[in-house]
């Protein structure tokens, strides 16, 4: 346990160097200057898609998510962020010092939603009710409600739910102002709007929460029926989807880092538990890493039981002697020890379970333990294989019989073998889960990111977790340990 | 109780067949205690483990009461829990107490509850000398220690035969005694047992039939008595010469001579000669070589023990040669400054185209 407040110190140490001060800032009012310098934009929005239009000669670097972009910028990572001039709505200036530098000319876009190509049907029904918010209002008071710094504090309006019916699933990306967690509670711009769209159509809806980069292939794969995360139309993907009439239009924006504001010094400790009322006790915001953790939990204990279970199989089949099933066993440890871990469940989620609409807890278990049996397969076969040849010999020359020999003799001793290397792949396993928000489940990380994309504090939910996640994988090991120790 | 009738054993070595067994034919009869003799890789063990079926045979039929063990319908399982095992490496199931390791086939295999298991485990463990170990882990153990719990292990089965397979091989020759008593006591309370080994000495006292095997097959079937002194047959004459004594062929003075030396030691532990003289032996075969013999030619060099006289021979056979070894004067000088005072006679003979010179060593002072 003594490790503990050696990781809180390093981690403390990294939140007050990311904000030291007293480098000049640099400085651009139109698109020339900002050659030479790093200018960081966000994945797949207008600027990274016409960034060589307004800056081919600076040095472009892309991010996933809003609160990473600010982050990026107060860190001195990049010099300029470039982003929908909407999007900067409801930014706390106190925690992000950022100023607008200029309006970029010419490059905006229309804003639209996305359905299916083959979904004309929803997409015209979409049109329709479009047209009708339009002309009664209810589409300025939306603007009004939350294109503006009150944000914050805007309450969602009252509309109709249904409950029966096909379910509209809706793919969105946490941004503000457009959709975000409030009390537990999506809300948002998008969020009204789908809302509003699906007690249009009398269908109940659910909101799935993406990365950007992700959202296309949940749509195309059935995911998700309707794509609304403030996308703009363009050519290439239009050929993809299907979009509707736009909504809105966006110019972008280039910002810089604010001159740094002569804050009075708040004492560090002062600091952190700012930091920690703002991120986990406003809104009761620790209920949702609560929540993350017991997402997290489910899905690491399952896919490690799932697992374990599967290797022993896989391994069962590794050491047959049929030569068809040994080979089976060897091709599948090979293949799936080459891939990479979130490319696989990616492929899992979008891909090969896609048409069963399983829920994306239990592709993200499937997908772990199938993961997890590649590698508890060579652990247990080389954990077998060390138990001496002359143990399986004693057995059978006293009459036990194959099986039983392996059961009394064998196992027990292969266990010891094992639990040490077994150890450290489920620790892995636990930390490895950290990813599957990337098939918009919402476990510890993701709602970390939740948090930050709320706050737009880059580091204390960070810290948080990662603290979570330490005592999450230190409590396990304990717990392995003890039961080594019983077994030997 | 056992019968084997023309067992073969093939394997495959990287696509190349090697027979290990060729038309093996013996039997086993109730009260036997059959001791399997001969040079290593000659199939000894292979043999011992194919009764028992952790080799497969390649053809062949082993019959046990009336059953053959190689037909597939064949319950192995059943046939093995009459026939103990003793194993070169012990193999006592590392993870076990050494009572659990002696009541763990009963429990499981008998049917015996767990306090008669145990008590038959006490009993068993008196009888090998360790019940105070009933405890202890078999990492715990000495070699011997261990050996002699695989031992009682074994009759904890209560086996209608034990087979041994080079019980004393891994074992530090201060432990190959404990171990041998314990199979000699069961060999006077009348255990069927076939025993694979090197112990010569062990194999002639306790054996009522010796197996000679050569190249794969029972060369020599027989008593005792004609395997050690009167073999009928000219390998079994070989090997039990070979056993006797040390033979090393040197063809200059750059030969490997500690590796000689260690070997003389070691004969000389085998059959209990005094440090002085094995000490004594050590340097008359040195000087021979380094010193005194001209070594132009290949010398064969013969070390072998009388019992009866209790002394050590020591035999230089040079071949083609005519004239006497230590016919040289400048070698006669030498002989008599470095080796003269340990030996008792020295014969310089020939039968015509080779030489030997025979020294008898001096008894210990």
């Amino acid at each position: 346990m003594a490790s503990l407040p050696a990781l809180m110190l390093v981690l403390c140490l990294l939140v007050s160097c990311s904000s030291k001060a007293g480098v000049e800032n640099p400085k651009a009012s139109c698109t020339e200057d900002l050659a030479g310098h790093r200018v960081g934009c966000l994945a797949g929005s207008l600027s990274d898609l016409q960034f060589d239009e307004y800056a081919s000669n600076a040095e472009k670097m892309i991010f996933n998510t809003e609160p990473d972009l600010l982050a990026a910028l107060d860190s001195r990572k990049v010099d300029f962020i470039v982003f929908d001039s909407i999007a900067v709505v409801g930014i706390d200036k106190s925690i992000h010092n950022i100023e607008i530098s200029f309006s970029v000319p010419g490059i905006g876009g229309d804003i639209g939603t996305a359905f299916r190509k083959d979904d004309v049907a929803l997409c015209r029904q979409y049109n329709d009710f479009l047209a009708q918010i339009k002309a009664d209002g209810t589409y300025s008071a939306m603007l009004d409600r939350w294109f503006s710094d009150a944000v914050h504090t805007s309450e969602m309006p009252d509309i109709e739910q249904y409950t029966d019916g096909e379910v509209l699933k809706v793919g969105e990306l946490l941004c503000l102002p457009f959709c975000f967690i409030k009390n537990g509670d999506w809300v948002g711009m998008e969020v009204e709007m789908m809302k509003r769209f699906a007690a249009y159509l009398h269908r109940p809806i659910e909101i799935k929460a993406f990365e950007f980069s992700s959202l296309m292939a949940a749509l195309k794969t059935g995911v998700v029926d309707v794509w609304c995360s403030f996308i703009t139309i363009n050519e290439e993907r239009s050929k993809e989807v299907l979009f509707s009439d736009p909504y809105f239009y966006c110019p972008v924006a280039v910002f810089r880092r604010g001159e740094d504001l002569q804050k009075e010094s708040v004492p560090f400790f002062e600091k952190i538990s700012d930091s920690f009322h703002n991120n986990l006790i406003v809104e009761s915001r620790w209920k949702m890493l609560v929540d993350g953790i017991w997402e997290t939990l489910v899905i690491a204990l399952f896919s490690l039981l799932l697992g374990t279970v599967l290797g022993g199989c896989i391994c069962a089949l590794r050491r047959s002697k049929a030569k068809f099933l040994s080979g089976f066993a060897q091709v599948y440890v090979e293949i799936l020890r080459g891939i990479p871990m979130l490319v696989f469940l990616m492929v899992m989620f979008y891909v090969v379970l896609a048409p069963t609409g399983m829920s994306g807890r239990w592709v993200a278990i499937i997908s772990f333990a199938i993961n997890f049996s590649a590698y508890t397969c060579e652990i247990f076969r080389t954990g077998i294989d060390a138990v001496d040849k002359g143990q399986k010999e004693a057995g059978l020359a006293m009459g036990f019989t194959p099986s039983k020999t392996f059961l009394f003799f064998i196992m027990p001793q292969a266990v010891r073998n094992i639990l040490p290397v077994f150890k450290n792949e489920a620790v892995s396993l636990i930390k490895g889960t950290s990813i599957v928000g990337y098939v918009a489940i919402q476990d510890l990380t993701k709602m970390g990111d939740i948090i930050r994309s709320r706050t737009f504090d880059a580091f204390f939910p960070l810290i948080v977790i990662s603290i979570i996640y330490f005592i999450i994988a230190w409590l396990f090991g304990k717990a392995l340990d003890l039961l080594s120790k019983k077994l030997a | 109780m056992i019968t084997v009738k023309h067992l073969s054993k093939t394997y495959d070595n990287l696509g190349a067949p090697v027979t290990v067994l060729r038309d093996v034919n013996c039997e086993i009869n109730k009260g036997e205690v059959i001791s399997i003799i001969g040079p290593s890789g000659t199939g000894k063990s292979t043999f011992l483990r194919c009764l028992n079926m952790l080799e497969t045979p390649t053809s062949g039929e082993i019959i046990i009461d009336g059953v053959n063990i190689l037909d597939k319908k064949a319950d192995i399982s059943k046939v093995r829990r009459k026939m103990g095992m003793v194993f070169q490496n012990f193999n006592l199931f590392n993870h076990l107490s050494i009572m659990d390791n002696v009541t763990v086939g009963p429990r499981k295999l008998l049917g015996m509850s767990r306090e008669e298991a145990e008590e038959q485990g006490m009993e068993l463990l008196k009888m090998v000398g360790l019940s105070s170990k009933a405890n202890s882990m078999p990492s715990d153990l000495s070699g011997g220690q261990k050996q002699r719990v695989a031992i009682a292990r074994c009759l904890s089965m209560k086996p209608e035969i034990i087979l041994f397979d080079e019980p004393t091989s891994a074992l530090d020759p201060t432990m190959v005694g404990e171990v041998l008593s314990v199979i000699r006591q069961l060999a006077q309370q009348g255990m069927t047992m076939a025993i694979v080994t090197h112990e010569m000495q062990f194999a002639r006292d306790v054996s009522s039939r010796i197996l000679f095997m050569n190249e794969g097959i029972i060369y020599e079937d027989d008593t005792p008595d004609v395997i050690f002194n009167k073999p009928k047959l000219p390998a079994t004459t070989a090997f039990i010469n070979k056993i006797r004594g040390i033979n090393v062929t040197v063809s200059g003075r750059d030969c490997d001579m500690f590796s000689i030396e260690d070997s003389i030691e070691r004969f000389c532990m085998k059959y209990a000669v005094g440090n002085e003289v094995s000490e004594r032996t050590k340097t008359v075969v040195r000087e021979m070589i380094m010193n005194v013999l001209p070594m132009d030619g290949e010398v064969e060099v013969h070390v072998d023990y009388s019992e009866k006289k209790e002394r050590i021979y020591v035999t230089f056979h040079s071949h083609n040669r005519t004239e006497p070894m230590l016919g040289d004067t400048v070698v006669s000088e030498k002989f008599e400054k470095y080796v003269k005072d340990y030996c008792d006679t020295v014969h310089d003979d020939s039968d015509g185209e080779n030489r030997y010179l025979r020294l008898k060593l001096k008894r210990e002072m």
